[in-house]
């Protein structure tokens, strides 16, 4: 069973994950696109391929623009 | 970088950008160290990455910023022009502004209200204004070069939405590079090839503050909509923005859009008569047209 031990935000929204998988495999799950945010954990980037920690908090900045 | 298979520390990530984007204006001829560059400021990421890379690189930056007079409840354009004015300080480089409002005596919200064009699509109008006042800015400031972000993921949109219009005269317009022609600055982009991510990484790991609220007339933009079909194929297939552009640019280098006799860029172009800038009919031109009722006063011409 998914582990409810990591939390994602997104445009102040909170979003439980699991942890112990690679971010971008959470953000599949959730149908968030890798390509369009960045990701930042204590205040630092980290890459999609990084483990999501139990307890982790972290934040997805959306990287698209236009009009 | 699943785009390049690449993966670099932030120390190396922030050197390989900026050498990526020397290499871009290199390869396409856009300007040399010992040209005056303006580069357009929106003070959204990409600008302001751009212009902290071109001034790292060593390159005559001077910066526009054009302050649409657009609100939205969130002080949009004043906010905007805050992280561009902030941004250019701490860096002691010169920033122009142009407030729409102060020149024109309207802001791009007002004007849209006001015509067609703008009640219809206030993001086509808003890009003829930008357009004109810096091509205006630039060619009376007697700039080499006129410096937009556009990054891979505009180009990319774009190039989608002009292959399923099937609109030939942009398609043969496309090139990161368009040349200096009587009225008309040269246009340069050199963020073509960066992705709009990492664009927006190296403003985020080198402490840059730029606007992130979005401009309240985007929401449910066409530009928006294409970006995020390209980002759903791109996260199944890394990569596929940069081949999409590439290959259209390597065609467009193989003529399969040979510039047509009577597209805009080859008609004779006339003076428009109010404002001296080139247009293709005999009367005012589209921005000038803007402005009719109201005519634009001498005074109001930006540079003297
Ligand atoms: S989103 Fe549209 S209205 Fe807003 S700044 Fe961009 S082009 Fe102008």
């Amino acid at each position: 069973m998914a582990e409810s031990n990591a939390t994602l935000i997104l445009n102040k929204e909170k979003l439980q994950c699991r942890s112990k998988t690679p971010l971008w495999k959470v953000m599949q799950e959730n149908q968030i696109s890798v390509s369009a945010h960045l990701a930042i954990r204590s205040g630092e980037l980290i890459t999609d391929d990084e483990m999501i920690n139990p307890g982790d908090l972290i934040e997805l900045i959306p990287v698209v623009s236009g009009g | 970088m699943r785009q390049h298979r690449l993966s670099l520390c932030k120390q190396h990530y922030l050197l390989w950008l900026p050498d990526q984007v020397e290499r871009f204006i290199k390869k396409y001829q856009m300007f040399t160290k010992y040209e005056r560059v303006l580069v357009a400021v929106s003070g959204g990421k990409d600008s302001l990455a751009l212009w902290d890379i071109l001034w790292k690189l060593g390159y005559q930056t001077e910066g526009l910023y054009i302050n649409l007079g657009i609100d939205g409840d969130i002080s949009y354009s004043d906010r905007s022009m805050n992280f561009a004015q902030s941004f250019a300080d701490q860096r002691q480089l010169c920033l122009h502004v142009v407030d729409i409002k102060d020149q024109y005596l309207e802001t791009v919200p007002e004007i849209s209200m006001r015509t067609k064009r703008g009640r219809e699509k206030p993001c086509s109008l808003c890009g003829l204004i930008k357009r004109y006042v810096l091509n205006q800015y630039a060619v009376n400031g007697k700039f080499d070069v006129l410096v937009t972000a556009h990054n891979l993921d505009d180009e990319a949109a774009i190039l989608l939405a002009n292959t399923l219009d099937w609109s030939l005269d942009y398609l043969a317009r496309g090139k990161p590079v368009l040349p200096l022609k009587p009225g008309f600055s040269k246009k340069t982009k050199p963020f073509c090839r960066i992705y709009e991510r990492e664009a927006a990484a190296f403003a985020i790991l080198n402490g840059i503050e730029y606007v992130r609220d979005e401009c309240p007339f985007s929401i449910d933009s066409k530009q928006l909509f294409y970006k995020k079909h390209l980002n759903e194929w791109e996260d199944k297939q890394p990569g596929t923005k940069l081949r999409f552009y590439l290959k259209y640019l390597s065609a467009l280098e193989k003529g399969a859009f040979p510039s047509r006799q009577d597209s805009a860029d080859n008609l004779v172009h006339h003076l428009c008569p109010n404002c001296g800038q080139p247009t293709t009919t005999g009367s005012l031109c589209a921005f000038c047209k803007l402005f009719k009722e109201k005519s634009i006063s001498e005074e109001n011409s930006i540079i003297k």
